[in-house]
């Protein structure tokens, strides 16, 4: 098919509601996120940097979800080889995450997701014969424990179609003709990509303050770790600030307190923060918008691109200034940003918490989960591609806190998110099978409420600033002229909690920490921007500081505040026409007296 | 005194059954303790009635605070024979008080006993007079980070309301001097025949001690523990079964006998005694049976069980 029919096919398809369905005459390729109802499966997005996807996955907690269900138009009757992508996510040795594919009420291919291969690939299904315009397909999971669709596809050619991730990403791009369906949202001022709530508090900011800004955020609702999804709950003290203005946006935001692992999601306000964003007339949200990509215009951020976590339309915003409130940095990566990730080194950095040599290591992310009581004994089935557990060790405990963590430099936080994830998983289900299966007095009559499947993240890359914040600055109280945001946390750095280690080395999901007394400490403005890409502002835990200040500048209350100060300088960059470096160095006072005012 | 029991709070449904169904009786070994707060009680050997030592007991009188404010407790305390607490007893008439002489309710007895399991318990780290203001509601004025909320479950969570000095005394009773007087006691009573007991006991804490004494650094052991340390690998407590795997002079598993066990077990074992199983057959020269075995089952796995096996049947030996 020349490029222009295939085009025309891809609107027309649209037009029929079915996007997803790529049309290249000898290849259908079904995306699993964008089946019409995704029934009781749930879109991951986590591994997008790595598989360039995101894909359905059977988040039952033990019980099997319902169908998703998807209807699909052939072009051509005939016969087809069937092609389904997935993975054995537990392979210890064989992992539970069991499912079917049925089309047209028939299962095709046998059980998928039990392979013991860990890697994403293409599982072929043999031959189907698809003898009709329309037919219906099922994911029909087997047992709730996180079985995982990323595509299916249907080809006339024998050949195997392309297993590595960067050959699909092609394969993806070419059958569902992503580039020429972009769509262009426009010219923002302000782009901010990551709605956790540094991202929330620079949209808001900014846009009361006139500029135009579009908010990204790839999950259904906003917060980040403070959302429904992960269940953070909010810290650092907005009372005691040196410049009292700082934290209205954060106070507004901020829903109660239910403590981390609430099993009530609506604790966490989900609704509260998108009906905030909601009344602000000069905010653009995107929700369920993953960024992948960036444009340059020399070393300048022109434009970014994202696309939809379900139904795969790609959107492009163009921008002035760009705020990267990802947490991980991401946008700063894309666009070549210095960065560091891990630890610096004493040498490097003359601080006393740093170790001798840099590496690696950094804080974990989190699968937070918890039980209720219900009125009867319910069972919970054993689980042998878990952690094990015994008497002899296990987690005396009815729900989680923040210690239940994973990921100590032995895996890392962006590329091996869905592998930390994992694990995590595998000590939540594994410890809670053996409460059920063997304190029945204390656990018999309790049910897991809630296990995340979205991991909340600490610590990623942190982007470079014109001031890289250290554990002098911390510890001193030191008040640099463009101090911002004041900061009240202890340097707070988890390890591997030390019995964890014993019985799981090199396997750790459980953590402490150390808190170190700080006195109250400001941010520089110059932390808040990128030192060589001229239009690029950061906020939140991706800020520019060593990992152990890091400790310290990553709660939310505090990296909310940031978001306030990158809005208003954000305001003034573009009042003046200069960059983030710009006011620094010719509007200081203006934003000083923004902030204090 | 009433020695009806009015809380009797068991640890484990073994220790349930066993003193239910066995009687015991206090052994002439007894220890006298003096505790950190002044006070001095007897901890005495219990015996089975095998003359087998099952647990250790002691009637502990004390005060729990310096004032006439709160009653003093007569409690029955039980530890195990390595130290580590089991139950409490109290008399019905003497029953423990909050505040304000309010008696505890059964919930908060059930508490209690929580607490006391608790040997990492956040009391440990406390002194007596520190308590107090670490359980008042009050942030330290000014003192920017009196949040160490996100730490620890905080003291409040852990004691029972009213109840502070109840809790914090006994539990450094239960978990103070007596764990080492009765170490030492057991110590001296280690014959083979309780180490024996101790292997077989399924009892991880028991197991442990045993195999600490009698193991060397070969991984040899007696040979009239031969058998029950072996048998250990089959535990369903897979950390204890991985310790003897490791340990074990690999000499014991070369038998005929135990191989085709260790191929067995090999095949129903959990993943991660799997690949220590794996790791230990590399150690031995495998009989034509076990070669068999895993042949079978090479491929019921996964990849990284498969390669082993592989590798395990080319090696040459
Ligand atoms: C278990 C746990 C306990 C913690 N305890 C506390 C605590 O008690 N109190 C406290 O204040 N802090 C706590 N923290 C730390 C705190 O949650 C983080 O430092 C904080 O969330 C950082 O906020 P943020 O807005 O920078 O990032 P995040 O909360 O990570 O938000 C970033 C958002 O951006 C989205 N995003 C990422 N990439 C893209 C992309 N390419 N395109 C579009 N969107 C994207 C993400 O989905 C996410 O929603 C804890 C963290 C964890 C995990």
């Amino acid at each position: 098919m020349n490029k222009r029919l295939r085009k025309y096919v891809a609107s027309l398809s649209l037009l029929l509601g079915l996007f997803h369905l790529g049309l290249a005459q000898s290849q259908v390729l079904i995306e699993a996120e964008s089946f019409d109802e995704t029934g009781g499966w749930v879109v991951d997005q986590q591994s997008f940097p790595v598989i360039h996807s995101s894909y359905l996955m059977a988040h039952g907690m033990g019980r099997p979800v319902a169908d998703a269900v998807t209807h699909v138009r052939f072009a051509e009757k005939g016969t087809y080889h069937f092609w389904v992508r997935t993975k054995d996510w537990a392979p210890f040795p064989k992992g539970p995450g069991k499912f079917e594919v049925w089309i047209d009420g028939k299962p095709v291919g046998g059980v998928f997701g039990e392979s013991g291969k860990v890697d994403w690939m293409w599982y072929n299904g043999g031959k189907v014969t698809i003898d009709r315009d329309s037919v219906e397909i099922r994911l029909k999971d087997l047992t709730g424990f996180n079985g995982r669709c990323d595509a299916l596809l249907f080809t006339r050619s024998a050949a195997e179609p392309p297993q590595d991730s960067v050959g699909m990403a092609s394969l993806r791009k070419e059958l569902l003709n992503l580039d020429d369906t972009r769509k262009e949202a426009g010219h923002f001022d302000l782009v901010v990509v990551g709605g956790g709530i540094a991202g929330t508090c620079a949209a808001i900011s900014a846009a009361r303050l006139g500029l135009t800004v579009a908010l990204i955020q790839d999950r259904p609702v906003l917060g980040g770790n403070n959302s429904s999804e992960v269940r953070v709950h909010l810290m650092g003290d907005v009372d005691k600030n040196h410049y009292p203005k700082l934290g209205r946006i954060v106070r507004e935001l901020d829903n109660g307190d239910p403590g981390n692992g609430n099993p009530d999601a609506k604790e966490y306000g989900d609704k509260r923060k998108t009906d905030i964003i909601k009344y602000e007339k000069n905010i653009s949200l995107f929700l369920n918008t993953h960024v992948y990509q960036v444009e340059m215009n020399g070393d300048r951020i022109a434009a970014v691109i994202g696309r939809d976590i379900r139904t795969n339309q790609e959107t492009r915003f163009t921008g002035t200034y760009f705020s990267d409130c990802t947490g991980d940095g991401t946008i700063g990566f894309l666009a070549g940003a210095d960065y560091r990730m891990g630890r610096e080194s004493r040498a490097e950095t003359g601080e006393s918490f740093a170790p001798e040599k840099s590496d690696n290591f950094t804080l974990g992310t989190s699968n937070l989960w918890a039980s209720l009581p219900v009125d009867s004994v319910t069972a919970f089935p054993e689980t042998p591609w878990a952690l094990p557990f015994s008497d002899e060790y296990h987690i005396d405990e009815t729900k989680s806190d923040w210690q239940w963590e994973t990921g100590f430099g032995n895996m890392n936080t962006i590329t091996e998110a869905e592998k930390i994830r994992d694990h995590n998983l595998r000590a939540v289900y594994g410890n809670w099978s053996y409460l059920k299966n063997n304190k029945p007095e204390k656990y018999g009559k309790r049910e897991l409420a809630w296990v995340a499947y979205i991991g909340g993240k600490r610590e990623s890359r942190r982007l470079m600033g014109d001031h890289v914040l250290n554990q002098m600055d911390v510890q001193e109280g030191k008040m640099y002229p463009d101090a911002t945001v004041t900061a009240t946390w202890t340097i707070d750095l988890h390890f591997p909690q030390e019995k964890n280690s014993l019985y799981f080395p090199g396997e750790e999901f459980f953590a402490g920490t150390k808190h170190i007394r700080v006195a109250p400490y400001t941010i520089p403005y110059r932390c808040l921007y990128s030192r060589n890409v001229p239009n690029l502002f950061m906020a939140g835990r991706n800020i520019s500081t060593t990992h152990v200040a890091f400790g310290s500048t990553r709660v939310m209350r505090t990296c909310g505040m940031m978001g306030e100060v990158v809005g208003m300088a954000a305001s003034i960059a573009h009042k003046h026409e200069t960059s983030p470096r710009g006011v620094y160095e010719q509007h200081l006072d203006e934003l000083i007296g923004m902030i204090k005012d | 005194m009433n020695k009806a029991l009015l809380v009797c709070w068991l640890i484990g449904a073994a220790y349930a059954a066993e003193a239910r169904e066995a009687s015991f009786y206090a052994d002439s070994v007894a220890r006298t303790v003096d505790e950190y707060n002044g006070v001095s009680y007897t901890v005495q050997l219990q015996k089975d009635s095998a003359g087998n030592p099952a647990y250790y007991h002691a009637y502990v009188f004390t005060p729990v605070c310096e004032d006439d404010l709160c009653k003093p407790v007569y409690i029955d305390l039980y530890w195990d024979l390595l130290g580590n607490y089991l139950r409490y007893e109290v008399p019905l008439n003497q029953p423990l008080t909050k505040l304000d002489h309010v008696v505890f309710t059964p919930e908060e007895y059930g508490r209690l006993h929580d607490m006391l399991l608790d040997a990492e318990s956040l009391l440990k780290e406390y002194e007596i007079e520190e308590l107090v203001e670490s359980t008042t509601n009050a942030r330290p004025g000014g003192d920017v980070d009196a949040v160490t909320g996100a730490t620890a479950k905080s003291l409040q969570a852990v004691v029972i309301p009213g109840a502070l000095y109840t809790c914090y005394t006994l539990w450094h009773i239960v978990h103070g001097r007596v764990r080492d007087t009765i170490a030492s006691v057991t110590d001296s009573l280690a014959s083979p025949a309780l180490l024996s007991h101790f292997l077989r006991s399924g009892n991880y804490r028991y197991q442990h001690y045993a195999l600490d004494r009698l193991m060397d650094e070969q991984g040899k052991v007696a040979s009239e523990f031969e058998q029950d340390v072996v048998n250990l690998i089959g535990s369903p407590n897979v950390f204890l079964a991985q310790r003897v795997l490791k340990a074990i002079d690999s000499g014991y598993l070369q038998s005929a006998e135990r191989q085709r066990w260790l191929g067995q077990l090999f095949i129903g074992a959990n993943y991660r005694l799997q690949l220590a199983l794996l790791a230990k057959m590399g150690e031995i020269p495998l009989k034509r049976e076990l070669k068999n075995t895993l042949e079978m089952h090479r491929r019921d796995f996964n990849e990284e069980i498969a390669t082993k096996i592989e590798q395990l049947l080319t090696k040459r030996s």
